[in-house]
């Protein structure tokens, strides 16, 4: 009974310690007006990015700026979010985050019901300054190119889009705007590197089996082609 | 008269000496001979020159680096690309990409810059550079 208590308290005591410190984290953060629509597709992220007039769509990274308020809106299944700094749950509906200090983060999201699943979300926090020229590069529609029309014609706009080049569809695949800027591909798993990308058009099941995306056996000089034009996305 | 203790005269010196400069040298290059023995067993069947081993080993950690693995297969633990050709068995066979002799030097040109040496191929230039190619190409070569 006594020992009970005793761990009882010292547990209630740690937590009401650590809610303090969020607490005093959250009130003294400043708002950084921006809030972020996350959309869970099963296989990767939609992340819708607003703040003011400026809205755009971006996939699978989640941009945050360091030490500020920015308000999640989680529009997908109840999990669990899993990194090396935090567990939480992650419920549908808005709820806060703050970054402490810039870095990147992976979380893990966890789901044990229906079936036990993991996917990864990367966080990455800015600086105040690294993260407006990135919010400012990305709410930017693509730079026209030459290379432009091979997405269209290689079958790429069936499922992507890259503003600037199509503006539909929005849910079937992530967007690719800036592709190039981003660390990652299938959903933050695989490193956004030439050799991966290549596989990855081609065959994505090899490198993922749970993948959506189609074999796309292109002519040789249009994937070099295409893989070009991929890494100018800046 | 004081008598002085008994020494052993100077050839037994000597001769002493002698023994345990012997005994010492002999185990210190027995522990050295064992020691390099040891260190490359896994040489041994092979007669592999550890230079060589070191490149293969560095080629192995490039290899799923670059993400060779993405489209080629490979005996690594590693996804199963059926996108290019199987490269389990590369060191045993006579050409690469069906057009040049399957040489180290040939290997490591073809890693470094597929585009210019068979122009419109599929493989993409992965900006490897000249020293991380040959790790490749020896590593590949092992695989017979």
């Amino acid at each position: 009974m006594l020992a009970g208590t005793i761990i009882v308290l010292i547990l209630g005591g740690i937590s009401v310690v650590i809610d303090v410190r969020s607490l005093a984290l959250i009130l003294r953060a400043p708002d950084s007006g921006l809030s972020i629509v996350i959309v869970d597709t099963g296989e990767w992220l939609q992340v819708c990015y607003s703040r003011g007039e400026t809205s755009f769509i971006a996939a699978n990274e989640l941009h945050v700026p360091a030490g500020a308020l920015v308000t999640i809106d989680w529009r997908g299944p109840n999990l669990v979010g899993w990194s090396a700094h935090d567990v939480s749950p992650i419920a549908e509906g808005q709820s806060s985050l703050i970054a402490r200090d810039a870095g990147i983060d992976d979380v893990w999201l966890v789901r044990l019901w229906p079936a036990p699943r993991q996917r990864r979300l990367r966080i990455v926090a800015d600086t105040p300054a690294t993260f407006e020229r990135w919010f400012q590069n990305e709410s930017r529609p693509a730079v026209p190119t030459a290379l432009a029309p091979l997405f269209t014609s290689s079958g790429c706009s069936y499922c992507h889009v890259i503003r600037g080049v199509n503006e539909k569809p929005w849910k079937a695949a992530p967007d690719l705007t800036h592709f190039a800027g981003r660390r990652t591909i299938a959903a933050s798993m695989i490193p956004n590197q030439r050799g991966f990308l290549a596989g990855w058009i081609v065959e994505s099941r090899a490198l993922k089996c749970t993948s959506k995306m189609p074999p796309n056996p292109l002519q040789p000089a249009v994937l070099q082609q295409l893989l070009h034009y991929l890494e100018s996305l800046q | 008269m004081i008598r002085r203790p008994e020494l052993p005269a100077v050839h037994e010196y000597y001769l002493l000496g002698c023994m345990t400069m012997c005994a010492l040298v002999a185990v210190v290059l027995g522990v050295a001979i064992v020691i390099a023995a040891w260190t490359t067993r896994e040489n041994w069947d092979r007669d592999v020159d550890p230079i060589v081993s070191a490149r293969s080993t560095h080629g192995k950690e490039l290899v799923l680096r670059y993400g060779c693995t993405s489209c080629h297969v490979l005996p690594l633990a590693a996804p199963e690309g059926a996108v290019g050709p199987p490269l389990t068995h590369i060191g045993s066979q006579s050409y690469i990409a069906g057009s040049f002799p399957n040489h180290e030097i040939w290997m490591t040109l073809w890693i470094e810059n597929p585009q210019r040496l068979k122009p419109g191929t599929a493989m993409p230039n992965l900006n490897i550079d000249e020293r991380d190619a040959r790790d490749i190409a020896t590593y590949l070569a092992t695989l017979r």
